[in-house]
């Protein structure tokens, strides 16, 4: 196939009518121009040939399939490292070569180009390359690969052969590849920046938020702690370094009397208390010696020169980030009150407690009353005995004397175990509604021989309309027959005319009164107070503690006994108690 | 009647028992004494006279229970009450039930001799009087019924003639039948008869008034 290269035809011979030597030199002149021609064409193909076969690209003819090869240049050798006569021999051995890769992007081009000359349409799925170049790899026999850029065509001219020519573009491919690589390495590179640059910039608006609201709640904050401040009922202070007020909240007018002016710069050791200088220092320097909360009551000046209970909470302040002292704040509030109530309080612990004493005191002497008093009873019984059986034998009017002050004793052992058991019982135990008047007649009936015996008279005035009053009825019983034995034995023994007085009444403000009068020898109003004061007595028997007790029942029911000169002549005797309210119920009132 | 008039003592302690009944027997009185009120009433009956001193508070059955129980069954022995806790309601109860008196312990014991020769006097005054009503009304029971018309028209103070007149019968023979009633009541005077008829609350009138 050597040596075939495409060239035009001859031009047909004139018809020119000259004659044969216009002929024959026509024909001269058209041999010497074939010849020049001839020759021309050889010059050109030899610079063709020299030209293809020096070049370092490829050329080829071969037929439509490709199934044989017309021709192909000295470059295939070049590139495919292969010989032209093994291709001649091997028609497919071009495309065997060919990176597996590439091979079907090959063979579509080439079946593409078939069909194109032969008028077919692309086949279904038929892929088109776009270029008109192709590229593709070839492996040589001493397994370097090479890069091939090349392409075919079909001339109208020659439409059943296919031609088509290419050149190694490894240098060119590589480096297109290396720009490749740096070009994905600088996306790649470009996306790593981007997504940095998104997690800096997110970062960056969430910080800026952050901020934002930090600033916001801190200014909240701020408000937050100025209104509280500037409106809490406790006095807020800040302090420097030397425990100077640098800052004092309005509550200062409450609690001192200062205006919170009128405290800045102030040293407030001045205003304290001489007697809690001490352990307000002290705290001082426990804050300024490690930080936490501290809470110190002294007692502080007011502006009027008097003196407060105060509580102050401190806490030494640090700047958050240089740890250096900022200030002290205190928050202090005015203990009087708690002060008042914890003594309140402890009176009326010591109260409970005294009353639970009382209460076991009360069972120990009910007990211990009937223990005593029955041995008592005894002694009394058989020193009786001894001065009968005595009766009518000389015995020495001392010795039987004895016997008498013996039995003296034992009575008197016998009161004091009585006004003790009574004394202890100076609480109301069990309260009831009762009616006072019939406590009156219930006391009156017991009396009624010893009223009879000392011939006096007795005026009985009950009010009828009397409200029931609640009230431990015993006690209160106590206190009435106290009340009446207390006038009887005032009158003894009186010349004059006796008269027991018995009165129950209504008094305003809800109350009710009960007076016992008699026409005893009575006493200044003077000496009224001293006959309650305990162990104080005018009987020659007494232990004088009565109307002490009296007194003590009555105040427990709520009630006030008070005693006041008759005139001419004894004493009138009142207890009032309340009369409970409307809807209150017994058990209610126990409970209260 | 042959057992003399006694001081019953009934009190738990006999620190204050025995001591009573050495006190009240140097005083020549007859004593007993018991040391619950079960004692006292297994061993004492209604014929006994006397009076008791009883302690109000006891384990088991109170003083005050006591009281009662003889109240129900007739006893009419006086009662005098003891007690170590001095208790005004307790006291008030004890003596509207008839107690003759209370006394609160220690007592004097002067006090106590007073109120049980009181009580034995009383206790002998009811008995008396029991005894002569018992008898009087035994005899009352032997008066015909007219008889005793005529009597309780004379206890009324309703003049002869006007008995003679009411009861239809001659002046004579209201005197014979007077004569009768006083014999039969062994009475001496109409006067006599008439205290007697107030002093008993006697009725002559027929058991049976149809």
């Amino acid at each position: 196939m050597a040596d075939r290269p495409t060239s035009k035809r001859p031009a047909p011979p004139s018809t020119d009518s000259d004659g044969p030597r216009r002929e024959l030199a026509e024909l001269r002149r058209r041999l010497t121009e074939r010849e020049h021609e001839l020759a021309r064409v050889r010059a050109s193909e030899e610079q063709l040939r020299l030209l293809v076969e020096r070049s370092n690209h490829f050329f080829f003819v071969a037929n439509l399939d490709m199934s044989a090869i017309h021709y192909v240049s000295s470059g295939y050798e070049v590139i495919w490292g292969r010989s032209r006569e093994s291709l001649y021999a091997n028609p497919v051995s071009w495309l065997e070569a060919i990176h597996p890769e590439d091979q079907p992007q090959i063979m579509a081009i080439v079946g593409r180009r078939r069909r194109t000359a032969q008028g077919l349409p692309p086949e279904p799925g038929e892929v088109v390359p776009e270029s008109e170049y192709d590229d593709f790899r070839v492996y040589r026999p001493d397994g370097t690969l090479r890069w091939v850029r090349g392409r075919s065509f079909v001339t109208p001219e020659a439409p059943t052969i296919i031609c088509g020519m290419g050149g190694d573009v490894t240098e060119l491919k590589e480096r297109e590849l290396a720009l490749q690589r740096d070009r994905d390495a600088l996306e790649a590179q470009a996306e790593v920046r981007k997504v940095e640059l998104e997690q800096v910039s997110g970062w960056l608006v969430r910080e800026a938020t952050a901020r934002l609201q930090t600033e916001e709640s801190l200014r909240e904050s701020e408000e937050l702690y100025r209104l509280l401040a500037e409106h809490s009922t406790d006095m807020i202070t800040k302090h420097n370094r030397e425990g100077f007020v640098i800052y004092a909240s309005p509550a200062a007018r409450e609690l001192l009397g200062f205006e919170p002016e009128e405290l800045l710069g102030r040293d407030p050791d001045e205003l304290l208390h001489p007697d809690d200088i001490g352990i307000v220092r002290e705290t001082y320097e426990k804050i300024m010696a490690h930080p936490g909360v501290l809470v110190v009551s002294y007692r502080m000046q007011r502006k009027d020169g008097t003196y407060t209970w105060l509580e102050t909470t401190s806490k030494m302040i640090h700047d958050q980030e240089t740890r250096e002292f900022q200030n002290i704040i205190c928050v202090t509030r005015d203990v009087t009150a708690r002060k008042d109530t914890e003594t309140r309080t402890a009176e009326l612990e010591q109260q409970l407690a005294h009353a639970g004493r009382v209460s076991m005191l009360g069972q120990l002497a009910a007990g211990l009353a009937h223990e005593l008093n029955q041995p008592l009873t005894a002694i009394g019984n058989y020193l009786e005995t001894c001065r009968n059986l005595l009766a009518g034998v000389p015995v020495p009017e001392p010795a039987l004397q004895t016997l008498v002050e013996a039995g003296a004793e034992a009575q008197r052992a016998g009161r004091v175990i009585h006004s003790l058991r009574n004394l202890v019982r100076a609480s109301p135990a069990e309260q009831r509604l009762s009616s006072l008047n019939d406590l009156v007649v219930e006391v009156m009936e017991l009396c009624a021989a010893h009223v009879r015996m000392k011939e006096v008279a007795l005026d009985l005035v009950l009010d009828q309309d009397l409200p029931p009053v609640l009230i431990d009825p015993v006690q209160i019983q106590q206190v009435i027959l106290n009340l009446v034995q207390n006038a009887l034995d005032s009158m003894a023994g009186l010349d004059r005319r006796r008269v027991l007085t018995v009165r129950t009444a209504q008094i305003p403000r809800e109350r009710v009164e009960l007076t016992v009068i008699d026409t005893g020898s009575g006493y200044g109003d003077g000496e009224i107070d001293e006959l309650f004061e305990p162990f104080h007595t005018t009987k020659p028997t007494g232990l004088g503690i009565g109307l002490a007790i009296c007194r003590g029942i009555v105040e427990a029911h709520g009630g006030v006994l008070s005693g006041r000169a008759q005139s001419p002549h004894g004493l009138a005797f009142s207890f009032t108690l309340p009369v409970p309210g409307p809807g209150l119920t017994a058990s209610e009132r126990v409970a209260s | 009647m042959s057992s003399p008039p006694t001081v019953f003592i009934v009190d738990d302690d006999p620190g204050v028992r025995n001591s009573l009944h050495i006190l009240l027997s140097s005083i020549h009185l007859a004593v007993e004494g018991f040391e619950s009120p079960a004692a006292f009433l297994a061993t004492i009956g209604p014929e006994r006279s006397g009076c008791i001193i009883l302690d109000v508070r006891m384990p088991g059955t109170t003083g005050v229970e006591l009281q009662a129980e003889l109240a129900k069954r007739g006893y009419v022995l006086p009662i005098i009450f003891i007690t170590a806790y001095g208790n005004v309601p307790t006291a008030v109860q004890a003596l509207r039930a008839g107690a003759f008196h209370f006394l609160e312990k220690p007592f004097r014991p002067g006090d106590l001799i007073e109120n049980v020769h009181r009580a034995l006097a009383y206790d002998e005054v009811q008995r008396h009087r029991a005894r002569s009503r018992a008898a009087i009304e035994l005899r009352v029971a032997h008066l015909t019924a007219p008889e005793r018309e005529v009597a309780a028209r004379i206890v009324s103070g309703t003049p002869d003639a006007r008995i003679a007149a009411e009861l239809e019968i001659g002046g004579p023979a209201v005197e014979q039948m007077r004569a009768q009633i006083l014999a039969k009541l062994e009475l001496e005077t109409v006067a006599e008869l008439v205290r007697v008829a107030l002093e008993h609350g006697l009725r002559f009138e027929p058991e049976v008034a149809a």
